[in-house]
């Protein structure tokens, strides 16, 4: 989707300048450097980078579930349609997180193996229906008419799911379940109460080959039927490719370089992301390269740019600075010293 | 290479001594602790009337409430407590080092050995094990030592006796997830011969499981054995130890509360700097040990 | 699953067994005199050998033993108690559930506290309630118990005459159907009786609630805090659930679970606590008598009373498994 289309739709999320600290026992982990994303209303943005590169971190600080002590959100805002998340009355941040979907990484540890799957499904509905209230949620759950209710509710998610049998199914153990059907379980928690957004952090990497594939569709399926916005975390840049209009690439807790995902991947400005694109083995048998070096260790950060140590342009000026975000091209943002020098 | 290793080791140990510093509460306990042996070595010359703690008997003394002359007020024969609590101290500081080294000694091979041989010896050793497990430690230690005969000696053999099985426990539970390293596996295949390994692999290996547990059990050996006294099956009168202190000032209740109040004092803060200074080297060194 | 609970039944009796055989051997080895002690001073030589042989005890050791269990398992006795007079076995049954009373007693306001105490450190990790927490935790697992159970009698018995200073009732004790007196007035309705009782076992019970109270609120908070980690938990917290639905339910289930072993052991332990506590607060039950037994050599009254707490130990042990297959369902479905 080109800029210029994008304009005439609404602007969902933007995150700008978020700066998140981990303190711990050893010292303090820089886990979020200024790290920032837009999110327009009916895209899919993908977040890309390896393990570790601050990718989740950011998701579950817009989904309100980073654990506050011990992390420290330093600096920066998350507008949601204007509304910072970040500095919303802790009842409006729990209201937020009604409009928005999480489908988790690893469908294992995903559910509560000591509950019956239904238990969380019906909850969760009977919740969003009592609206914040804690007192009528104790009080529906009482009376047989809204459990009920919410039961069938229940089933009938399950089945938009593709999950046969929805009514038995509502009663079994996760550990009874197999792990598609598990992210499928996840999928339909997920789309309780007409949610706007879909956060969806590496939804498919748990899973068997033969079944990505298939889950991956049916939330493409359902991003469609229910017109979400969604924000896709990955470290595969060919899911990223097929599925998003935009992508981030992360490293380290610093975003490197963002656009529309096929003009990035064709033409990659940052030297990370050209080292992520050729990193990737080709079936052809060609040789491929990875990136020299490792991953920082948060504690002990390079000065200036965080990718410098493993860059094989690197400068001088990429040791002393950070670089910042600029628009290199149209819609195409870039935090690298040497890319900004060559317009 | 050596000298990098040693340096990384020494780093990180300081930089564990920093963070066990940050611990308001383990510093607490050491100090407090340091100050009790230091008072219980000193004894005898720093007790105000170190002749109450053994023979002395002043009865026209008699349970006088605490003043300048007695910090801490005399007992019902007129002795002074406070000289009795730094003798009593030395008793009971001494209880736990010898409990625990009895116990120590015996549990601790007795556990590398089952855990590590596996088979019929584990199954022997684990199961009487459980059998001395499945009584309290109070139970168990005050019908030994009144069989031995009540005396304070006793007391602390008993004790020991009794305490053997949880050093036993926790040192077959980690030689068993030692036993899977590598380490081990490296070992063996160079020759060492399995005493070798058990004693000079895995043990070192637990030392700070063990260290923490010694210090927690420290406590608790000193609350058992002054129970044991108390109900009457340990130290007896005239000696100085906590536990009957308390009996004794009992019978001036509530009158003459001074009696009984300031040796229990005494034992629980003893015992809390131990907890004190246990939490905080449980914390230190990250192990899971109740 | 029938062959894992034989399994565990064989085992337990084998603990039983070999519980009963040591205490047998080793009051039996013993070097005083109970003889001489229950008879006086007075007594006779040819006394002190007429008791010795109707007690068996110049018979040899295995022999003795064999007929002791015999005795056990054919009459139901377990021997003449010196100090009481009578067989062992019905002191026990006369004194035990005063015991067991106060052990419920303790471990119910030990859990009632010690639960949102956890949860509260847990979620306000650093946090003012944290720290009472922790203080908590080391203090209450640092008194001996004499001692706080005379400082209870001090303050409250004696500066505050709040509640009584020892006995289980002051009254006459309400009519025996459970054995409980507290349970007991509440069946038949009796509120005098009921309050005489709450207020001679609140003393007791609450300075034998404390060593249990510091370490379960520990345990609670320490699996609670892993609970936190989980992604099923981050699961719900993202669809927006009120905080404590999230922390009660879902959490506390299997922080629960976690410490269940913990807490369930810590019944045989309140037991041997108990030794002490019922001898300053002159509480009736099981556990003075044995203190008793202890110090007076009544190897029927050792051996008898140890048995018991061994037993209650397997009891537990067994309660313990049982339970966790109702709380985890994973363990049901997987036998």
């Amino acid at each position: 989707m080109a800029r210029s289309e994008i304009n005439l739709k609404e602007l969902l999320l933007r995150a700008r300048d978020i700066t998140v600290h981990f303190h711990t026992l050893d010292g303090t982990l820089q886990v979020l450097n200024r790290a920032g994303l837009d999110l327009f209303q009916g895209e899919v943005v993908g977040i890309v980078g390896e393990t570790g590169s601050g990718k989740s971190v950011m998701a579950k600080l817009i989904l309100g579930i980073l654990p506050i002590p011990p992390g420290k959100v330093v600096s920066g805002q998350i507008l949601f349609r204007e509304k910072d998340l970040l500095r919303m009355p802790p009842r409006d941040r729990q209201s937020f997180k009604e409009k928005v979907a999480y489908i988790p990484q690893d469908p294992t540890t995903s559910l509560n193996p000591v509950f019956p799957v239904g238990t969380f499904l019906v909850d969760a509905i009977i919740w969003k229906q009592c609206r914040q209230s804690l007192f009528r949620y104790l009080a529906s759950r009482r009376f047989g008419p809204a459990r009920r209710q919410a039961s069938r509710l229940a089933a009938g998610l399950l089945d938009k799911v593709h999950i046969p049998d929805p009514e038995s199914m509502l009663r079994r153990y996760p550990l009874q379940l197999s792990g598609g059907m598990r992210q499928r379980v996840l999928l339909a928690a997920a789309l309780i109460g007409k949610p706007e957004l879909l956060v969806a952090d590496e939804p498919t990497t748990a899973l068997d080959v033969t079944i990505q594939k298939r889950i991956l569709q049916l939330i493409q399926e359902k991003v469609r039927e229910e017109k979400l916005s969604s924000l896709y975390i990955t470290h595969d840049l060919g899911v990223a490719r097929s599925l998003c209009d935009r992508i981030y690439v992360m490293y380290a807790g610093t975003v490197m370089e963002s656009g529309p995902a096929g003009a990035m991947l064709e033409k990659p400005l940052h030297p990370y992301t050209l080292g992520l694109i050729q990193s990737i083995p080709k079936l052809t048998g060609e040789r491929f390269d990875g990136i020299p070096g490792q991953v920082p260790d948060y504690l002990y950060l390079p000065r200036g740019c965080r990718f410098n140590p493993r860059c094989h342009l690197k400068m001088e000026k990429c040791t002393l600075e950070e670089p910042r975000m600029t628009e290199v091209e149209p819609d195409r943002w870039v935090s690298c010293h040497r890319v900004q020098k060559n317009p | 290479m050596k000298e990098a290793a040693l340096l990384k080791r020494k780093e990180g140990l300081a930089r564990s001594w920093v963070r066990f510093r940050k611990n308001p509460l383990s510093m607490a306990g050491l100090t407090f602790l340091a100050l009790i042996t230091l008072a219980a070595i000193l004894a005898p010359w720093i007790a105000p009337y170190p002749q109450d703690a053994s023979l002395g008997v002043h009865f026209d003394k008699a349970l006088s409430p605490p003043s300048r002359e007695h910090l801490f007020g005399t007992d019902e024969a007129g002795r002074d407590i406070l000289s009795r609590l730094l003798f009593g101290a030395r008793i009971s500081l001494m209880l736990a080092v010898i409990v625990l080294g009895i116990s120590f000694s015996i549990g601790v091979p007795l556990g590398i050995i089952a855990g590590y041989y596996g088979g019929a010896v584990d199954e022997i050793i684990m199961r009487v094990t459980d059998v001395f497990s499945s009584i309290p430690a109070l139970v168990m230690a005050m019908a030994v030592c009144v069989l031995l005969r009540p005396s304070l000696e006793n007391s602390m053999i008993a004790i020991a006796l009794v305490w053997w099985r949880s050093f036993c426990r926790l040192a077959y539970g980690e030689t068993l997830s030692l036993k899977q390293e590598d380490f081990v596996t490296v070992s063996r295949s160079l020759g060492s011969s399995s005493p070798y390994i058990m004693f000079r692999e895995i043990l070192p290996n637990m030392t700070s499981s063990l260290l923490v547990k010694l210090t927690l059990d420290a406590g608790y050996a000193i609350l058992v054995g002054t129970s044991i006294s108390y109900l009457g099956a340990g130290a007896s009168p005239p000696t100085p130890e906590w536990g009957i202190m308390v009996a004794e000032g009992r019978h001036s209740l509530p009158g003459s509360w001074w009696a009984s109040l300031f040796p229990g004092l005494a034992i629980f803060l003893t015992v809390l700097s131990f907890n004190l200074l246990g939490d905080g080297l449980r914390d230190f060194f990250d192990v899971k040990v109740e | 699953m029938v062959m894992y609970y034989l399994r565990r039944l064989l085992y337990m009796i084998f603990v039983v067994i070999g519980v009963s055989m040591l205490m047998f051997a080793l009051v039996r080895v013993l070097p005083g005199d109970p003889i001489g002690l229950a008879l006086g001073p007075n007594a006779t030589k040819e006394d002190m050998e007429k008791m010795r042989h109707e007690m068996a005890l110049d018979r040899p050791l295995h022999v003795q033993y064999a007929m002791y269990v015999q005795e056990i398992f054919w009459n139901g006795k377990l021997g003449m108690s010196l100090i009481e007079k009578r067989d062992v076995m019905e002191v026990i049954k006369e004194k035990f559930p005063a015991t067991l009373e106060l052990v419920l007693v303790a471990m119910l306001l030990a859990l009632i506290f010690s639960i949102p105490l956890g949860v509260t450190a847990a979620m306000n990790r650093g946090g003012g309630w944290d720290h009472f927490n922790r203080l908590l935790a080391l203090f209450g697992v640092s008194f001996p118990h004499f001692w706080s159970g005379l400082m209870f009698q001090l303050i409250f018995g004696s500066l505050l005459a709040l509640t009584p200073l020892t006995g289980r009732i002051g009254g006459s004790s309400p009519e025996d159907i459970t054995g409980f007196f507290l349970l007991d007035s509440l069946l038949i309705l009796n509120g005098a009786a009921f309050k005489d009782s709450l207020v001679h076992v609140i003393g007791p019970a609450v300075i034998l609630s404390l060593g249990p109270l510091a370490n379960i609120t520990r345990l609670i908070r320490a699996n609670m805090i892993d609970e936190s980690t989980k992604d099923y938990i981050m699961v719900n917290k993202a669809t927006g659930m009120n905080e404590l639905i999230v922390r009660y339910k879902y959490m506390l289930r299997n922080a629960f679970s976690s410490s269940l072993t913990t807490i369930g052991f810590l019944i045989p332990l309140m037991l041997g606590s108990a030794f002490v506590v019922e001898k300053v607060f002159a509480w009736p039950g099981m556990a003075r008598f044995g203190a008793d037994a202890i110090i007076a050599n009544d190897f029927n009254g050792i051996v008898g009373v140890t048995l018991v707490i061994c037993l209650a130990f397997v009891a537990v042990n067994l309660a313990i498994d049982i339970l966790y297959e109702v709380l985890d369902p994973r363990i049901r479905v997987k036998r």
